[in-house]
C-alpha cells in the first residue's frame, strides 16, 4: 500500500496541467464571438464612460494572459459569471441542475452494467456461437442508434401508444419517489442502451484476453465447472479494465444527457446547456464546458486509482 | 538515391500487411459488404439527389400538411406539406458531406500535429500531447456543441466544430505510430542518407501509419454523422429550409401524437448510415490488423 499514495499524488499532479490547458480553451471560447462584448453589455447606452467602466470591470484592456489569470482566479473561487437569461450566477444554476443529471447518469450506468457485462461475458465464454453474434449485434445497435431518436421512438411506443410511462416531465426523488422512477426509467434506459454496447465490447475483449491465460487452463484441467472458471477465475481478473471503462462512460453520459434530457424535458445539466445554447447564454455554456471537463478529468483520475487498488500486479510495479 | 534505398533488401518502405489481402478479407466479411451496400445507397442519394427526388423538397404545400404515407408521397409529408422522401434524399447530402468534411478536418489537423509531436519529440511533443489530452478530457459531443455555439449556427461551423473536436484522437494515434516507425531501420537509413525530414515523413512514415488512421477515419465518419444530426437537432447545424436529418427529427418531435411517422424516417436514416460506417470501420480494423481481433 506504501506505493499507492505517491502514485496517487503523481497522477493527481499530471491531471493539473490538463485542467489548466482545458481551462485556457474554455476561456478562449469567448474570444471566438464576433464583435465587442462590452458594446453588447452596454446595450443602448453607448456612453464612453460606461464602456470604459465595463472594460475596467472585466479587465478587457489587459493583455490576454492577464485576462485569463483574472478569469481563472474567479473560476477557482466559484465565480463563473452570471446567466444573461436567468440573472442568476452560473455556479448556482449548475448546483441546482447537476443532481438531476447525476441521478440520470447513475441509473443509466446501472442499466448499462446490467446489459453490457452479462452480454460481454456470454459472448466471450461462447466465442463464435450464436450468442456471441447476438451480443455483438446488440453492441453494434447500441453504438449506432442515435440516443435522441431512440428516445423519441420509445416515447411513441411506451408513452403515446401503450401509455405505460410519462413521455416527459420530472418529479424530484425527495418529493415523489414513485413518480421520479416513472419519469426516469425511459431516459435512463435510452442512455444506458448506448453505453451497454461499448461496455459489452470491452467486457468481451477483456474476458477473451483472460480466458487465454495459463491459470484459466489450469483451472479447467482441475475439473472446475465452466461457470466457476468463467466467473471466479476469469471475470475477477477482467474486472480491472472495466472499472476504468465504466468511469469513462459515466463521464460520457453527460454528453448523452444533453440530448436525452432535451427529448424527455428533464430539467438537468444537459437541458440547461441546450437552453443556454438556444438563448446564446455564453456564460452558462462556458461554465457547463468547464465543469464537464474538470469532472471528466477527475473521474478518469479516480478510475486510475481504483484500477490500481483492484490490481495487485499494478501495485507491485 | 531513393531508388537505391527502396531496392535494398530488408529496407522495406511498404507496410508489412499486404493491402490486396486486406481488400479480399474485407470483401469476404458479410458485415463489411452490408455496411458498404448501405453506404453506397446513401452516397448514391447524396450524389444524384436532384434526379431521384420525386418532389421539390423545399416547396411547401399547405394542402398536404402532415399526411401519412400514400401512393403519391411514399413516406408522407411534413408540417409544411413537403415530401418527406425528397427531404430525406437531399438530407443525405447534408449528413454525408458533414461526415466527410468533419472526418477530413479531424484526420488532417489531428494527424499533422500527431506526426509533428512524434517526429520532433521533446518540448513540441509535450505541448501537443498535453493539448490533445485536455481536448480529449471532455466528451466529444460537448466540445462540438460548445464550439458550434461560439462559432455560430451553420453547417460549415458545425463541420469545423465536429472536426476539431474529433482531431485529438488522430493526434494520439499518429503520434504513437510515428514514435514506433521512427525507430525502424528504413527511417534511420533514410536519415543517414541525408534525406530531408519532410521527405522522410511523406514517403516513408505516412504510408506506414495510414492503416490505423483509415480505420479511425471510418469510425469518425459514423461519429460525425451522429454529431451533425445532434447539432442540427439542437438548431446548430444546417439552417432551414435546407433539409438535414437531425433538423427534420427536431421539427417532427412536436408532432409525436399527430404524425409519428415524421420522426421515424429521419432517425432510421441516421441509424442506418451510422451503422454502415461502424460496420465498415470494424471490418477494416479486422482486415488491416487481425491482431486487434
Amino acid at each position: 500500500m506504501s506505493g499507492v499514495i505517491p502514485y496517487v499524488v503523481r497522477r493527481a499532479l499530471t491531471a493539473l496541467p490538463t485542467i489548466a490547458i482545458f481551462a485556457c480553451f474554455v476561456f478562449l471560447l469567448q474570444k471566438l464571438l464576433p464583435g465587442d462584448p462590452v458594446l453588447a453589455m452596454a446595450g443602448e447606452d453607448r456612453d464612453p464612460a460606461t464602456i470604459a467602466a465595463l472594460r475596467l470591470q472585466y479587465h478587457l484592456d489587459d493583455p490576454l494572459p492577464l485576462q485569463f489569470l483574472h478569469w481563472a482566479k474567479g473560476a477557482l473561487a466559484g465565480d463563473l459569471g452570471e446567466s444573461l437569461r436567468n440573472h442568476d450566477t452560473v455556479i448556482h444554476l449548475i448546483a441546482q441542475k447537476l443532481p438531476v443529471t447525476i441521478e440520470l447518469a447513475l441509473l443509466s450506468t446501472l442499466f448499462s452494467l446490467l446489459i453490457g457485462i452479462p452480454a460481454g461475458i456470454l459472448a466471450a465464454a461462447k466465442k463464435g456461437s450464436v450468442w456471441d453474434n447476438l451480443a455483438r449485434g446488440v453492441a453494434l445497435w447500441g453504438v449506432s442508434i442515435p440516443t435522441f431518436w431512440f428516445g423519441i421512438v420509445l416515447i411513441i411506443i411506451v408513452s403515446v401508444n401503450l401509455q405505460w410511462l410519462p413521455a416527459s416531465g420530472y418529479a424530484s426523488i425527495a418529493e415523489d419517489p414513485w413518480q421520479n422512477i416513472r419519469t426516469m426509467i425511459l431516459p435512463a434506459f435510452v442512455l444506458g442502451n448506448a453505453q451497454a454496447g461499448i461496455l459489452m465490447r470491452h467486457t468481451r475483449s477483456s474476458m477473451l484476453e483472460v480466458l487465454r491465460q495459463d491459470y484459466v487452463r489450469t483451472a479447467r484441467a482441475k475439473g472446475l465447472s465452466e461457470m466457476r472458471v468463467v466467473m471466479a477465475h476469469a471475470f475477477r481478473n477482467a474486472l480491472g479494465p472495466l472499472v476504468t471503462v465504466t468511469a469513462v462512460l459515466l463521464g460520457q453520459l453527460l454528453a448523452g444527457a444533453v440530448l436525452t434530457e432535451q427529448v424527455f424535458s428533464i430539467p438537468g445539466f444537459g437541458k440547461m446547456l441546450v437552453d443556454a445554447v438556444f438563448n446564446r447564454d455564453y456564460a452558462v455554456v462556458q461554465g457547463v464546458a468547464l465543469c464537464t471537463g474538470v469532472g471528466f478529468i477527475v473521474l478518469n483520475l479516480l478510475a486510475d486509482i481504483a484500477q490500481l487498488l483492484l490490481n495487485p500486479r499494478l501495485r507491485a510495479s | 538515391m531513393t531508388l537505391a534505398l527502396e531496392r535494398q533488401p530488408g529496407i522495406e518502405t511498404e507496410a508489412p500487411t499486404p493491402r490486396g489481402g486486406a481488400f479480399r478479407k474485407l470483401m469476404a466479411n458479410p458485415s463489411a459488404v452490408l455496411g458498404l451496400s448501405i453506404a453506397a445507397v446513401c452516397i448514391g442519394c447524396a450524389l444524384f439527389a436532384q434526379w431521384i427526388m420525386p418532389f421539390d423538397p423545399l416547396k411547401p404545400n399547405y394542402a398536404l400538411i402532415r399526411k401519412p404515407a400514400s401512393a403519391l408521397h411514399w413516406l408522407g409529408t411534413d408540417e409544411l406539406g413537403r415530401d418527406i422522401l425528397s427531404r430525406l434524399i437531399l438530407g443525405a447530402r447534408t449528413s454525408l458531406s458533414a461526415g466527410l468534411v468533419s472526418a477530413g478536418i479531424a484526420v488532417g489537423v489531428g494527424s499533422f500535429f500527431g506526426v509533428l509531436a512524434g517526429y520532433i519529440g521533446g518540448t513540441v511533443d509535450i505541448v501537443i500531447s498535453r493539448v490533445a489530452d485536455a481536448l480529449l478530457a471532455t466528451p466529444f459531443l460537448i466540445v462540438a456543441i460548445v464550439l458550434a455555439t461560439f462559432l455560430g449556427p451553420s453547417l460549415a461551423n458545425a463541420m469545423i466544430a465536429i472536426g476539431l473536436a474529433a482531431a485529438p484522437v488522430f493526434t494520439r494515434i499518429a503520434r504513437a505510430q510515428v514514435i514506433d516507425i521512427k525507430a525502424t531501420d528504413y527511417v534511420e537509413s533514410a536519415r543517414a542518407l541525408g534525406f530531408r525530414d519532410w521527405r522522410i515523413v511523406v514517403h516513408h512514415i505516412l504510408p506506414n501509419i495510414a492503416a490505423p488512421l483509415i480505420v479511425q477515419a471510418t469510425l469518425t465518419m459514423a461519429q460525425a454523422i451522429t454529431a451533425e444530426a445532434s447539432l442540427s437537432f439542437l438548431g446548430l447545424g444546417e439552417q432551414p429550409p435546407i433539409p438535414s436529418w437531425g433538423a427534420m427529427l427536431n421539427s417532427a418531435k412536436s408532432y409525436l401524437t399527430q404524425a409519428p411517422g415524421m420522426s421515424l424516417w429521419p432517425g432510421l436514416a441516421i441509424f442506418l448510415s451510422v451503422l454502415a460506417f461502424n460496420l465498415i470501420g470494424d471490418a477494416l480494423r479486422d482486415a488491416l490488423d487481425p491482431r486487434q481481433e
